[in-house]
């Protein structure tokens, strides 16, 4: 490889992409945008869910139940009029569940006899509705022993401790995964088209023409799409830490050797896509939807990879975005450093290599494709 | 005639045609598969210094239900710190060594869980679950309280997680592959000079734009059924509504996101910028939609943000029909939504379409 012809490559590739204004400026603005609109408004901790409640009982039970239900901030009680039926409640959608309290259950409760409570669960969201079951069960425990007979001493007391982030800011949580997603969509994007664009236009034919091997043509466009994804990687953490102060907990030495593993990755992932296409329309397509679908899906950013079945969780493994998830969240958060992440390092490397490989293939003999 | 021309480019590229039909029912089935928020398989590190009969049942009451599995853990409360520390397991539960002596006399045994919060999301929810572990250990051998839920799930009443995410990611698919393949499709007349050839045809813009919208609306309305006959047969997704209503529907909404594309064709001049463009109004349609968490828990701004998005309102017209049965009744006023999106998106685009030459 010639390490000169590589470094042409890649100021022909930056200049080209500095002359497109219009580009430099989304490349940049895109990624920002995206960053403050994810990280302000997702949100998946459920809160404010509307719930019914048809009281039938009117007693000082029934009220003190109906604003325990409510006291978490999960559930927003809308009171409800006695006439229509749960069923046609639920189906008008305007609440997620309808809880009906009988005549007669305070009373039912002082005698101990059972009273029980009932409830109708819109389940087309399967959270809501379990979040909706737990808050359920954990006021009738709560109200239960007010107002029916004394429960006996529990056997076990448990106290939670939630460490890392006891708080529950969910900012620290979306904010380092959205750094991975904004990394794995905008570069790839970039490299697909840079590639592409030469076999669309046909310029790609004197590049073939030339003495540049298939290693150096990868070489140089990968080098310059990595200047361009870490100028962004920066951007984007400098945005995180100014506006939800997100600051490294511990060594940041992973994250360092990590984020430049991962934008190559992503390059590459790029590149391929690009040198396996015809025309930027396909390529896009392949790097636009599949990739960032699956690196904001497969990848642990919104729930847990090991939530999945068994098939995808071993999928998830050769998506660059799940290991590097692992080490923004380490360097924001948690803050254990090599210890916890030194394999996603190692994954990263190795992603890259066979990526390489994928991308030079195709383009090895440099010679039209009939 | 321009609607056979529209035809013979999009049939004419195999690769297009390919990247166009395969993603939506490759990614339902996958997603349908893999988007699991449930908490279940948590890792959870067990010390227990107590080694009494007492403290193995309470591990038991919390390994039952296969929420928690056990892993490692050693002998020292501090091993389980570092486990959790380090990220290796979700949760560490400490028994300490006085736990059966407390509970022999009658005291409650205290007990420690530690989560790691960095997902606070998980965190919750499995706290949560804990919570109602210890409760039900608790009230083991006493008489059934009193006060007890009655709980019926309408709808999904086998809690299949797939039923609310495959409508979601429907839409959020036939979005994103509706919007960059118009985009991308009509930017590229701009690049290759072709435009001013069709522009200068008798055809008036929108007929243009309505054959441009044409073939992709039928490869999209393709795709959807495609993909609801494969979420048919692996989830059991069940369709309850008027299948008639449902592909009206569907049709608007196609048009719609098509038309979109269309209209970010006109404000880019190359194909690169298109795309930044799509990505970047596709994402945050996607995320502000209700698809994957709910939008009752967004911030209110944002909560009035999302009356705008058109696959908020498609989201929660599929749910309704197919889950809920819901006819035209319950839904129009998300139909009405999603017919005036439609109808501006091509209505601004015609206007534009002409004047971007210059």
């Amino acid at each position: 490889m010639n390490l000169r012809r590589v470094w042409v490559q890649c100021i022909k590739e930056l200049v080209e992409f500095r002359r497109d204004r219009l580009t430099v400026a989304l490349a940049f603005v895109l990624p920002l945008g995206m960053l403050l609109i994810f990280g302000l408004a997702i949100r998946l901790q459920i809160k404010n869910i509307p719930v019914a409640v048809q009281d039938f009982d009117r007693s000082p039970f029934s009220r003190d139940f109906v604003s325990r239900l409510g006291a978490t901030g999960e559930l927003v009680v809308v009171p409800e009029p006695l006439g229509p039926s749960p069923t046609a409640i639920l189906d008008a959608g305007d609440v997620r569940a309808v809880i009906v309290i009988p005549p007669g259950t305070q009373r039912a409760l002082a005698a101990g006899r059972p009273a029980p409570i009932q409830s109708l669960v819109d389940a087309t969201d399967v959270v809501n509705a379990l979040t909706i079951k737990q808050i359920l069960t954990a006021a009738c425990a709560f109200a239960g022993a007010a107002y029916g007979p004394p429960a006996a001493p529990p056997t076990v007391v448990m106290h939670v401790r939630i460490w890392f982030n006891p708080g529950g800011n969910e900012a620290l949580f979306i904010v380092p995964g959205v750094y991975a997603v904004i990394l794995a969509m905008y570069p790839t994007i970039l490299a697909a088209i840079a590639m592409v664009r030469d076999k669309e236009r046909g310029t790609i034919v004197q590049a073939y023409a030339s003495r540049l091997r298939a290693s150096e043509l990868i070489a140089g466009k990968c080098l310059a799409l990595e200047c361009i994804g870490l100028a962004e990687a920066l951007a984007i953490m400098a945005i995180g830490f100014a506006v939800w102060g997100v600051r490294f907990a511990g060594d940041p030495l992973p994250l360092l050797i990590g984020t430049p593993l991962l934008v190559c990755c992503q390059v590459l992932l790029g590149l391929f896509i690009g040198a396996r296409t015809n025309t930027v329309t396909s390529a896009i397509q392949a790097a636009g939807s599949i990739n960032s679908l699956l690196s904001v899906l497969l990848s642990g950013f919104m729930y847990p990879v090991f939530a999945m079945p068994a098939f995808f969780q071993w999928l998830s493994f050769v998506i660059p975005t799940r290991h590097f998830i692992n080490i923004t969240r380490d360097a924001f958060v948690r803050g254990a450093g090599w210890p916890g992440v030194w394999t996603e390092v190692l994954a990263l490397a190795c992603i890259a290599a066979v990526l390489a490989v994928a991308a030079w293939l195709p383009l090895r003999r440099m010679q039209m494709t009939d | 005639m321009l609607l056979r021309k529209e035809f013979i480019q999009i049939l004419g590229n195999r690769q297009v045609l390919y990247i166009l039909l395969f993603p939506p029912i490759v990614q339902v089935t996958i997603l349908g598969y893999a988007m699991n928020p449930l908490v279940k398989h948590l890792v959870f590190a067990v010390v227990d210094e107590s080694k009494s009969p007492a403290s193995r049942q309470l591990i038991d009451a919390f390994t039952a239900n296969g929420v928690f599995i056990p892993q490692g853990g050693g002998d020292t409360a501090a091993g389980v710190y570092a486990a959790v520390q380090s990220g290796k397991v979700d949760a560490g539960l400490v028994i300490p060594a006085d736990y059966a002596q407390a509970v022999a006399r009658g005291a409650p045994g205290d007990v420690q869980l530690v989560f790691d919060g960095v997902n606070s999301f998980i965190a919750n929810l499995g706290a949560g679950y804990a919570n109602l572990i210890v409760q039900a250990y608790n009230a083991r051998g006493e008489p059934a309280a009193p006060l007890s839920p009655q709980i019926t799930f309408a709808y999904n009443p086998g809690l299949v997680t797939a039923w609310f995410f495959v409508p979601g990611l429907l839409g959020a698919i036939l979005l994103i592959t509706g919007l960059l393949a118009s985009a991308s499709g009509s930017v590229r007349e701009k690049d290759e000079g072709t435009l001013e050839q069709l522009l200068m045809t008798p055809a008036s813009s929108l007929e243009v734009l309505l054959a441009k919208i044409g073939p992709l609306f039928v490869l999209f309305l393709i795709a959807l059924l495609a993909s609801l006959a494969v979420s048919r047969v692996l989830f059991g997704l069940p369709f309850r509504g008027d299948a008639f209503l449902f592909m009206g529907i569907s049709s608007i909404y196609i048009v719609a996101g098509i038309s979109i594309g269309i209209l970010i064709s006109t404000f880019a001049s190359t194909q690169q910028q298109v795309v930044l463009i799509s990505i970047f109004t596709a994402l945050p349609l996607m995320m502000l939609s209700g698809a994957f968490a709910p939008i009752e828990s967004m911030p209110p701004f944002w909560q009035t943000l999302s009356l705008i998005n058109p696959l908020r309102h498609y989201i929660t017209i599929v749910r309704d029909i197919l889950l809920k049965g819901a006819g035209i009744g319950v839904i129009w006023p998300d139909v009405l939504a999603l017919t005036a999106f439609a109808v501006l998106a091509i209505w601004i685009s015609a206007a534009r379409y002409r004047s971007q030459l210059r």
